[in-house]
């Protein structure tokens, strides 16, 4: 029963260490191949060649990026499936980024919070296109809450009824294209729902992994054994002297957060936080002490993998990770289905 | 270890319908006292008050003669152990994983080699060892049964409050389940069970308490409480009692 536990802990440490030593990989391939140590040599001594230029300025930025968002949306992912006690929950499914998508268009179309300039889009003030997403993020998460809360909704109901405002938001943000017929303005709002890792700066990379370490991360694994007590029912949960609703409206606060950055800085990534906790219950069973980790560093790695794959396999043209993402996690994961053939997930 | 819990004239209201009406009991350590009644009787909303989830609109629960509402619900949690009539089964969880959810009460962060070992305690208690790495969805009815009185257990509790322990089990699993109550009876622990089988509650119990719409309509020892007459009157069914055997069985059908 202990090898069992060992075995556990092996693949999660393995695959930790393969997240550290995919990063100088990802950062040598592109359309300029850089040798490894020579990308080792340029992280630890950066100095004022080209090389140092392209992996600092272009790859190394990215690849973090990928590593810290795939893992605040893979624990997102996770958490909030847990605390729902519904497989189908999710920053995705609960419509997240289609309301950061809609508040990121208003502020970059009402309020002229940036444009587009030679294939990329410029952000005048970095600050008010995350502000719109997050405060477009709140507005969801207070409509999820009202609609659990006060109308009593099912987590089932919750995430149909979720899926309905996605298709309204939506719709507001072709309206919003359709009234905005200035077509630099409206590839811009396409372009930037695309997903693209490229477009992180230096500054919104920071506050990313400054909120994923001091809070998204830290919140997540310290709820773990909370994850595993909420699963079996609220009523057991309350008995135990835990808030089942406490764990809930903190998850999903704590899960906006994630997503709403997350979304803001590099657009809609694809099904990362649906897709990961999955694989990663299937690998590594139902425990959060686990699971929540294990999500974390499959979303890392499936998003640095995709990222990197969309980087190569067309260069010089980059295929948007948000797209990549998805080509890659959604057939391994029902790969991982038909093959795994687990309680919950079988007939 | 002395406990004693004492229920003093709780009413409990489910919008107008009242599901208690001035309930009152008392248990101590090393008793088991038995909650009988047809459905709806109130069985499961008192274990609910008793264990403080559900508040009630009059009445106290006193635990060592402290109001409930006195006592922070962590150390409520970490006095009573409670079995739920169900759970729910989701997410593949280890055996080990959902019996470690009982030391939450006692585990701030992380769980630590202590709480590891109370785990595997518990296990030992109800026989549990050998699975403690399949998932709650692998179990039989009997073994999930087990691991749930494990898993409250594992959270070194002094009163347990069970509802419906042996119903959906098998013969053998519910003998195997009334042997573990009573041996936790004579470990010390304050037993409260909601229980339809009226033979195992007059096997099992020290005292027997009869639930009718919400009111207590007989309590005491269970030769007081499960003659024919008092079972006629709450639940309309003729019965006999033999007392030799201490069997209770309908007289139709």
């Amino acid at each position: 029963m202990r090898n069992y536990k060992r075995q556990k802990q092996l693949i999660l440490t393995t695959l930790i260490f393969l997240t550290f030593f995919i990063i100088p990989i990802s950062v040598g391939l592109g359309w300029y191949k850089i040798p490894f140590f020579d990308i080792i040599r340029v992280i630890f001594m950066p100095d004022n060649s080209v090389l140092s230029t392209i992996v600092w300025d272009l790859r190394l930025r990215r690849v973090l990026a990928a590593i810290f968002i795939g893992a605040v949306l893979g624990g997102s992912g996770a958490a909030m499936q847990a605390s729902m006690r519904n497989y189908l929950a999710s920053p995705f499914t609960f419509g997240l980024p289609f309301a950061a998508s809609l508040g990121v268009a208003i502020s970059l179309l009402i309020l002229h919070g940036g444009e587009i300039q030679r294939f990329r889009i410029l952000v005048h003030n970095p600050f008010i296109v995350p502000i719109f997403a997050f405060i477009f993020c709140l507005i969801q998460v207070f409509i999820i809450l009202l609609l659990a809360h006060k109308a009593g909704l099912s987590a089932g109901a919750l995430i149909l009824s979720s899926i309905a405002i996605s298709f309204a938001y939506q719709a507001i943000l072709y309206l919003l294209q359709y009234f905005y017929l200035n077509e630099i303005l409206v590839s811009t709002v396409i372009f930037w729902t695309f997903g693209d890792l490229g477009r992180i700066a230096w500054i919104e990379l920071n506050l990313v992994v400054i909120v994923s370490i001091a809070i998204v991360i830290p919140y997540f694994i310290l709820r773990s054994l909370d994850y595993d007590l909420i699963l079996s029912g609220d009523e057991l949960t309350k008995s135990t002297g835990v808030s089942p609703q406490r764990i809930r409206l903190e998850t999903t606060i704590v899960a906006a957060l994630a997503t709403s950055l997350a979304t803001s800085f590099v657009g809609v990534i694809g099904f990362i936080g649906l897709v990961a906790p999955h694989i990663a219950r299937l690998v590594f069973g139902g425990g959060h002490r686990y699971l929540i980790p294990a999500s974390m560093i499959l979303g890392s790695l499936i998003l640095t993998l995709s990222d990197t794959i969309g980087r190569v396999i067309i260069a010089p043209v980059t295929i948007p990770v948000g797209i990549m993402s998805s080509l890659i996690g959604v057939p391994l994961l029902i790969y991982l289905l038909i093959k795994g053939g687990m309680h919950g997930y079988r007939d | 270890m002395v406990i004693e819990i004492n229920v003093k004239d709780v009413k409990v209201y489910y919008k107008s319908i009242k599901a208690l009406d001035g309930v009152s009991l008392s248990v101590h350590n090393g008793e088991i006292l038995s909650i009988i009644g047809p459905n709806g009787a109130g069985k499961s909303t008192l274990l609910k008050v008793i264990n403080g989830v559900l508040k009630p609109r009059m009445g106290v629960v006193f635990i060592n003669e402290k109001p409930l509402e006195k006592i922070p619900r962590k150390e409520i949690a970490q006095k009573t152990g409670v079995v739920p009539q169900r759970i729910r089964l989701m997410g593949m969880l280890s055996v080990y994983d959902f019996v470690m959810t009982g030391r939450r009460p006692y585990i701030n962060f992380t769980p630590s080699k202590i709480d590891e070992e109370k785990v595997y305690e518990a296990l030992k208690i109800v026989d549990a060892i050998d699975f403690v790495d399949r998932t709650l969805e692998e179990l039989s009815g009997g073994e999930l049964q087990r691991v749930i009185i494990a898993r409250a257990l594992a959270g070194e509790p002094e009163v347990m409050l069970l509802d419906e322990p042996t119903s959906n089990l098998d013969l053998k699993y519910q003998l195997e389940i009334l042997n573990l109550i009573k041996s936790l009876r004579s470990k010390g622990l304050a037993i409260i069970m909601a229980i339809h089988d009226l033979t195992q509650a007059y096997r099992v119990s020290d005292k027997v308490l009869l639930l009718n719409k919400g009111k207590v309509f007989a309590a005491g020892e269970p030769d007081d409480v499960l003659n024919p007459k008092t079972i006629f009157d709450v639940y309309g069914v003729p019965i006999i009692v033999i007392k030799d055997y201490k069997l209770i069985t309908t007289l139709e059908v």
